[in-house]
């Protein structure tokens, strides 16, 4: 028993009269207990109902309140003739257009969101563990880890963008400048950049290892946080840093036209 | 609520027309038309608070309780409430847009020009549609999030979660495809990048580009194609999926909740002279709520 219990009432004492008493009790719960039973649980109409019409208005008041102020962008016609410069994908697909710089593009583009999308389907299969469902973070362990999978995350894209700079493939090959032709496509484009995405993910999920201790669902957190804030930050530099060539530059010193809005 | 006291003066024409708003009310009630529609009185017993939910089709995909967890504000954000929302405010503005847009090479710019020129509230319908799909697609991930960081993905929730990974990959083409429809230079960059991202799939690359551009190049093939794509493949996708994904909240026991309610409880423990106590055990912390694996034991 956990401590700190109070006695209460002793209940059903041992009385020689009685030729009846109470035999046994059984660990477990009533069927509705904790399980959204009658007691924990309320009328959809109106408790739900009032919600879903508040926040539809809500919504609605949002949507409608930010397009009178906000103009949808209506750029030049379309000529592929005379491409945009820099030409942006829409924001979701920024981070797409921030890896295609720094390896080859079917490794960016396809293969790694693919991977990305397979384990993020797999995940519930991989973590089957179901003890703190329903608690934000889990444990306090899940909030320590997924801050730092958020500064760990950051402060490795930064540095490998800065590293690679913005030319393609340009930034791991001059580790090595003596490489040329093919076997530069495929060091540079293909096996450094796998090579590295492999070590920083093994790195974080060793610290996170052997610093905490975690359990499955938070050395899922470690992963997923690392995807979601490296989704985000990705975001972040193609659209604010990435200028004239997609080079890199300072928000402030953007071409027009440079934001995909 | 606190009301300030009516004026005297005041007092009976107002109770006169609280009288005579019941009355229509209640005429209107009675009358066959609207209890054919509506089998039930209104919702304010708990018999009919359930019947509601039972007799109508559009709230009988919801249960007739719901967990006080799934109420909480700040369990669920509503996002993935907003994030519906925002689709049938795409459906509905959509489906308006289509009456203004040909999506044919020619004339698709123009009519975007026009939307903001010679339509009446044309801007504004494209402005909402427009930002209306950013912030969904906005909403999707972060729904993504607070299911993932709340152990929503788990059993017996795993399947939606497949689901809703699905559903957040539709979202992303539906917006990308109705990105292209605006047909000026960010359409022309957004296709480019796309068509090159698609042209490099190992061995399926001039596959994909092809069924992506319907051409070599993007021009009015393209367009015409992520048009259908974008008014009927994408959003009927989407609708089955969604179907899907709200039909297993149903089956899997609604939304995730905490698996022990944090409060004082009672049990019965055998005591020393052969009866038993009532003991309240204090509220526990979550970490608690489960013994300690033998892996935790052993640190």
């Amino acid at each position: 028993m956990a401590k700190g219990e109070t006695v209460v009432q002793d209940i059903n004492p041992k009385d020689p009269n009685k030729t009846y008493g109470l035999m046994e009790l059984m660990k477990g719960r009533a069927p509705l207990v904790d399980k959204g039973g009658p007691e924990e649980s309320l009328f959809s109409w109106p408790h739900l109902m009032i919600w879903l019409t508040v926040v539809f208005l809500g919504l609605l008041i949002v949507v409608v309140g930010i397009s009178w102020i906000a103009d949808a962008p209506l750029r030049e016609p379309f000529d592929t003739d005379v491409p945009e410069n820099p030409a942006k994908a829409p924001w979701y697909f920024l981070n797409l257009q921030e890896l295609l710089l720094h390896m080859d593009k079917s490794l960016a583009g396809v293969i790694v969101p693919s991977i990305v999308l397979g384990v993020l389907m797999a995940l519930p299969f991989i973590d089957r563990n179901t003890r703190d469902v329903g608690i934000w973070f889990a444990t306090k362990k899940g909030v320590q880890i997924s801050i730092f999978t958020t500064i760990y995350t950051v402060a490795w894209i930064t540095a490998g963008v800065l590293f690679d700079e913005s030319n393609i493939f340009g930034g791991f090959l001059r580790l090595l400048p003596g490489l040329t032709g093919l076997t530069a496509t495929i060091v540079a484009g293909w096996l450094l950049p796998v090579v590295v995405m492999v070590a920083l993910i093994g790195l974080l999920m060793a610290i996170v290892e052997v610093r905490w201790r975690p359990n499955i669902r938070e050395r899922a957190m470690a992963l997923f946080t690392g995807f979601a804030v490296a989704y985000l930050y990705l975001i972040v530099i193609s659209m604010f840093f990435r200028g004239f060539g997609m080079h890199l530059t300072w928000p402030w010193d953007l071409p027009p036209k440079a934001i995909p809005f | 609520m606190m009301l300030p006291p009516i004026p005297a003066p005041l007092r009976a024409p107002l109770d006169r027309a609280i009288e005579v708003n019941k009355m229509v009310l209640d005429l209107v009630r009675q009358s066959p038309p609207w209890k054919s529609i509506f089998r039930n009185a209104y919702p304010n017993t708990d018999e009919n608070r359930a019947l509601v939910m039972f007799n109508s089709f559009f709230l009988h995909i919801m249960p007739v309780k719901v967990k006080q967890n799934t109420l909480k504000w700040t369990y669920t954000f509503g996002l993935g409430l907003m994030t519906f929302y925002l689709f049938l405010l795409l459906f509905i503005t959509g489906i308006i847009l289509m009456f203004l847009y040909v999506p044919a090479a020619e004339r698709a710019y123009q009519d975007m020009q026009r939307l903001g020129t010679s339509v009446a509230y044309g801007q504004l319908l494209r402005n909402s549609h427009r930002w209306a799909a950013h912030l969904m697609v906005l909403f999707v991930f972060l729904h993504m999030c607070r299911v993932f960081y709340t152990g929503g993905y788990k059993p017996p929730r795993d399947f939606n979660w497949v689901v809703g990974v699905l559903l957040l990959v539709l979202t992303l083409l539906l917006s990308f495809s109705g990105y292209i429809l605006t047909w000026d230079q960010l359409a022309a960059s957004a296709i480019t990048v796309g068509a090159n991202i698609g042209g490099a799939s190992p061995f399926l690359g001039g596959i994909v580009k092809a069924f992506i551009l319907g051409a070599d190049e993007p021009g009015p093939a393209t367009l015409i194609r992520v048009y259908a794509f974008h008014v009927i493949l994408l959003p009927t996708a989407v609708f089955i999926m969604a179907g899907v994904h709200f039909w297993r909240i149903r089956k899997d026991g609604g939304l995730s909740a905490p698996a022990t309610a944090r409060k004082a409880r009672h049990v019965l423990v055998p005591s020393a002279r052969g009866g038993f106590t009532v003991k309240e055990v204090p509220p526990v912390s979550p970490e608690a709520q489960v013994p300690p694996s033998p892996e935790e034991v052993r640190r």
